[in-house]
């Protein structure tokens, strides 16, 4: 622990003797290449409101910090020696290298006071255990936003808080929550156990940025089904183009999320390879047939496989009964025009939707708004394997420099409207600026609001930033 | 239409429960036991946060006139439910005009407050014959239950209609409420088993019409009419469930 007289006081939440009833943590973890852990300070403006995050039982844990504490200020990173991290505290994420420390003054000015973490605890950051070099140490002015401790803390000490980091997740809440949002126990799938919950990328292609998150939603959680959302993302064999698919597969359906993958896999690898061309020829028909034969043959053999009733003689719309997944298709330039704009086409079936997002606020939906001007709302889609009887048209657009694209399935869809409301002004917070890091931006597609429980996924396509 | 607000609060599964409450209710504990209907619906709403998220539930009675005893509401913050007391005959177009003017109201003052409203559902218990004359509870039931989209006649808001029949409940004219009565979207009617004891029928039809909502919050993510109702294998003791062709209980 500290050698006496070397510590500044540390904020315990609990008495030193409590720690024979802590759990066993895990081993420090080894330092390396780490990338610094996400600047994920809140919105710029701080709106939106923070919720707390509840892990099966449905009691809440008040958050202890701002998501995203790594470091109080001015914790100059000082290093422990190899004797270093006291084994019992949960070892930190690795210490921030140099660049992030330059990042940290910005990221620690936007977040949230937190009452929970008194002023006194300069030096009882986080620690990497195996940084040994003392240039780390001397990099105190890189600590930047805050004061330098009047003693830092000994080699061989580690003040770490060992509740500064517990519970301290805090869910994105777009308005009401409702008591589904902190009241779900999350039930896994037992038919289908390796189907992960949640999934995310995050990447560049050409000068584009890219964010994609599929999050399983309430209502499935609850119930114990698996996630039926998916997406893909593909270059084109050229580089010129990022392919991009998003699918919901139609929840009546118990095998739908294999439907969703058809769509999101071969979807894109089928796109991806016709699109190089200039211009590029798509055969939106003939793709969409694939995909219906696709989903029909994933179902019989997986009905095939489960020894169900005779499949063979299945109906594509019997078919369909077993999975479906609706369908949504973007191509988009990975390179920017003359005046920094980037090409997209964009063609669907199904109540997945497309938007750009302009000038980061104004929604701008690619389709009829579903439910626009109908008094009652409706849930019934055409999906995959069933085929409409003509693929409709791809809609061209250009995202400017400063806008950004977005393909999502109804289950955020839904919850967004017509982009003029909370929702629009929360996504349009979080998205409208640079894309953020792909864990945030996954936690921002899961937001809480009341009665909204479905899958939700969400691509994202950034074009390069405007210049200054 | 003057700019609707953007409906992106919570979407929303009406149900109404519409209940006969005429003098012969009193006999054989049928208005005690359906006196525990909401009471218990709220229970069960109360153990499942995703469908009481969306439900929201009514309540009308009937025998002579009807009366509104909830408007829609979310069960979970009622501090204090009605309770169901006879006081007359049975007039079935009160019941349905009632309701309609109740689900009009409703629906328009939910869709302007933002919220999404899927079509309504009733329920509606009766346990004798109507007391009014036939073409005048069948014209009420029309301008409750009929549509047309292409022309925009008929009343849009128009409720998915189950009946539920105890006792000296007429088959036939139950058999008529069903609404839809044809195609995919088709509603059933639960009739009590002959010779049965009439609350514990109307228990049965208590644990249907709630497993009902419980089910159609859960499937109200595509397709479908919002309210699913039980297989007919499932249905607990006592009632047999009808579409409105059959004619298995002449």
């Amino acid at each position: 622990m500290s050698e006496a007289g070397t510590d500044p006081p540390l904020a315990r939440p609990y008495d030193q003797d409590d720690r024979a009833a802590l759990p066993a943590d895990p081993p420090p973890q080894p330092s390396g290449d780490r990338t610094p852990p996400p600047v994920s300070a809140p919105a710029a403006s701080g709106t939106g409101t923070w919720g707390t995050w509840s892990w099966g039982a449905a009691t809440s844990i008040s958050g202890t910090g701002p998501v995203g504490t790594r470091r109080p200020e001015g914790d100059p990173g000082v290093t422990a020696s190899a004797a270093g991290v006291d084994p019992e505290w949960a070892p930190a994420p690795a210490t921030p290298s140099e660049a992030s420390d330059a990042d940290r003054p910005d990221a620690s000015a936007e977040e949230p006071v937190v009452p929970a973490a008194p002023a006194g605890e300069v030096g009882d950051g986080v620690v990497d255990p195996a940084e040994t070099t003392p240039d780390d140490g001397a990099d105190g002015e890189a600590g930047g936003a805050g004061a330098e401790p009047a003693a830092p803390p000994a080699a061989g000490s580690v003040p770490v808080s060992g509740t500064q980091h517990r519970g301290a997740f805090e869910r994105y809440v777009v308005g009401d929550p409702g008591r589904a949002a902190f009241g779900v126990v999350t039930l896994p799938d037992a038919e289908f156990p390796t189907h992960h919950d949640v999934i995310v990328d995050g990447a560049e292609f050409g000068a584009l940025e890219v964010r994609a998150a599929s999050v399983r939603g309430l209502s499935h959680r609850y119930y114990g089904k698996v996630r039926q959302d998916d997406y893909g993302l593909r270059s084109s064999p050229s580089g010129d183009w990022l392919v991009v698919a998003v699918a919901d597969g139609v929840s009546a359906g118990r095998l739908s999320h294999l439907a969703a993958r058809v769509v999101a896999e071969h979807g894109c690898a089928l796109l991806a390879t016709d699109v190089d061309g200039d211009p590029p020829v798509v055969d939106w028909a003939g793709l969409l047939t694939r995909l219906s034969d696709l989903i029909v043959e994933t179902g019989r053999d997986e009905l095939a496989r489960r020894a169900d009733d005779d499949v063979t003689s299945l109906s594509t719309r019997a078919m369909a009964d077993h999975l479906a997944a609706t369908a949504l298709f973007a191509l988009v330039r990975t390179a920017p025009d003359e005046r920094g704009g980037v090409a997209a086409r964009v063609l669907g079936f199904g109540d997945t939707s497309a938007w750009v997002l302009r000038g980061g606020t104004a929604w701008e939906p690619l389709q009829a708004i579903k439910g626009a001007g109908e008094d009652l709302a409706s849930s019934a889609t055409p999906a995959l394997p069933l085929l409409p009887p003509s693929p409709g048209a791809p809609a061209d657009v250009t995202v400017a420099a400063g806008d950004a694209l977005f393909l999502m399935t109804d289950g955020v869809g839904d919850p967004l409207g017509d982009g003029r409301g909370e929702v629009g002004r929360f996504l349009a917070d979080c998205w409208g600026g640079a894309p953020p890091p792909p864990l945030q931006f996954a936690a921002q597609v899961d937001f809480a609001r009341k009665s909204y429980d479905d899958d939700r996924t969400v691509v994202g396509i950034w074009p390069p930033a405007p210049r200054v | 239409m003057p700019d609707a607000p953007t409906p992106d609060r919570a979407q929303l599964l009406p149900f109404y429960l519409v209940i006969d409450v005429s003098y012969s209710m009193v006999q054989d504990g049928k208005l005690d036991t359906a006196n525990k209907i909401v009471p218990e619906l709220t229970d069960a709403l109360a153990k499942n946060p995703i469908i009481s998220d969306k439900v929201r539930f009514g309540m009308v009675d009937f025998s002579d006139d009807a009366r509104v005893l909830l408007p829609l509401c979310d069960l979970l913050e009622q501090d204090h439910l009605p309770g169901l007391s006879a006081r007359g005959g049975t007039s079935y177009a009160a019941a349905f005009r009632a309701l309609r003017t109740q689900i009009e109201d409703d629906v328009q003052q939910l869709k302007a407050d933002g919220f999404r409203v899927h079509r309504p559902a009733v329920f509606f218990l009766s346990d004798g014959e109507p007391t009014d004359p036939t073409h005048d509870w069948q014209q009420a039931f029309r301008e409750l239950t009929e549509y047309d989209p292409g022309s925009g006649a008929g009343f849009r808001m128009y409720p998915n209609v189950i009946p539920f029949g105890v006792a000296d409940a007429n088959p036939k004219i139950m058999q008529s409420l069903i609404h839809p009565s044809t195609g995919t979207k088709a509603m059933k009617m639960y009739l009590m088993d002959e010779g049965f004891s009439p609350a514990d029928a109307i228990r049965s039809m208590a644990e249907i019409l709630i497993s009902s909502v419980l089910q159609s919050g859960a499937t109200m993510a595509q397709g479908g009419s919002g309210v699913r109702l039980p297989d007919d294998d499932d249905l607990p003791a006592g009632v047999k469930g009808f579409a409105a062709d059959d004619e298995d209980f002449l």
